[in-house]
């Protein structure tokens, strides 16, 4: 069962077979990327703000929204990075997933009407970003930047992404 | 702390070296540097011109974000999208004219034949621009390590030239070791042949190829979005 894992074990599982990481990844990893603000509200144009029907019923519902940015030209990197964020979701979040609690959204951010996504999130590359969004409001975000150094370990990567959403999932 | 940021500096730019698109470039250049194959100094020359010119491209964008206030998202998003559309034409164009399919049109024809020697005199600083215009060239992997890695670590450290500088030279260093290699083979060469220009001949062929080659591979993956 995906959804009632403990997650304090889960995590020593995947540390076990993270431990075998091959150097590049590691000494990567060591490079401080972008500090993304999770505080800093975005500007944002709220008439492109997509309206969630769920946000928009009740004041107290509150949803996490993964959001995946690519462009035009997928290239294989960036296609694994989506492939391995969506898996990752569905493995650990299938539940969350299913009552509408958390969303992935691939966005193609070339497309005119998406243009301010790049802005909004500081996107300089292909990104996972995770949005918290209560009443239809943005009140929290983050680039997942380092999905970039972990694309090459799979372990690493979905411990990651699950750590990330866990933490935004529990505020809603 | 200093050292640790130069050899992030190296290391990223290494890494970006052998990334997907940067990959492609640095083929093209190293076919372009080593045409002169067997001119020992110009191959090595041009090799750390090509290197030059990616550091270059580098800084200036590097002083434009770290001293200057421009907003990296656009600029990033910006040069994806029109640089390497571009780039596609550029290179197709050049690998043409290296095959003599494509003269440079050149208005006074008296002219153009000193012209065309000095032009021809001066390929090897035709390194420079080369080196220039495919730094500028960025895609996903190349674009989450520059402005994702290094600019990080340039605005940390305040450092708007010293690292894109280090980071330029980590981006072309395996084409200023290829260029190395063929220069220091050359010499072997010539010992063995005296006349071997008409190698030349042939590697100048093989380079225009492999442009038009890496063109229609950028034109198919960005101007028509078929790949």
């Amino acid at each position: 069962m995906y959804k009632e894992f403990s997650p304090k074990s889960e995590r020593n599982a995947t540390d076990v077979t993270g431990a075998k990481v091959d150097t590049v990844a590691v000494s990567v990893e060591s490079v401080p990327v972008s500090e993304s603000q999770p505080f800093k509200k975005p500007a944002r144009k709220q008439k492109e703000e997509a309206p969630l029907p769920l946000t928009e019923v009740k004041s107290q519902n509150s949803k996490v929204i993964a959001y995946y940015f690519h462009g035009t030209f997928r290239c294989s990197t960036c296609r694994t990075i989506e492939q391995y964020s969506l898996e990752a979701i569905q493995t650990y979040f299938a539940k969350e997933l299913g009552s509408g609690k958390l969303e992935f959204r691939p966005v193609n951010i070339e497309e005119p009407e998406n243009k301010h996504f790049i802005q909004d999130y500081q996107l300089v590359t292909r990104s996972l970003v995770l949005s918290l969004m209560s009443d239809g409001k943005e009140t929290k975000w983050n680039n997942l930047a380092d999905v970039w150094k972990l694309v090459r370990d799979k372990d690493k990567f979905f411990q990651y992404v699950k750590d990330e959403v866990e933490k935004f999932l529990k505020e809603t | 702390m200093e050292l640790f940021f130069l050899a992030s500096a190296v290391w990223l730019g290494i890494l970006t070296s052998v990334s997907p698109c940067p990959l492609a470039t640095n083929i093209a250049a190293v076919s372009f540097i080593s045409r002169r194959i067997t001119q020992r100094n110009t191959v090595f020359l041009s090799g750390i011109l090509y290197t030059l010119g990616r550091s270059l491209t580098y800084i200036v964008l590097g002083i434009l974000i770290v001293k200057t206030l421009v907003d990296v998202p656009i600029l990033s998003d910006f040069l994806q999208r029109y640089v390497n559309k571009i780039l596609g034409i550029v290179l197709i164009l050049v690998g043409m004219v290296l095959l003599d399919l494509l003269r440079i049109p050149l208005p006074i024809p008296s002219v153009s034949e000193n012209v065309a020697k000095k032009l021809a005199e001066k390929g090897t600083f035709g390194s420079l621009p080369l080196g220039i215009l495919f730094a500028l060239a960025f895609c996903p992997v190349s674009a989450a390590l520059f402005f994702g890695g290094l600019i990080p670590l340039a605005v940390k450290a305040q450092s708007g030239i010293g690292l894109p500088l280090i980071y330029g030279i980590g981006t072309g260093l395996p084409v200023m070791l290829f260029a190395f290699l063929v220069a220091a083979g050359t010499g072997y060469i010539n010992n063995l042949y005296h006349r071997i220009t008409r190698i030349e001949f042939y590697t100048k062929k093989a380079t225009g190829i492999i442009f038009i080659l890496v063109g229609v591979y950028y034109a198919l993956a960005y101007i028509f979005e078929l790949i």
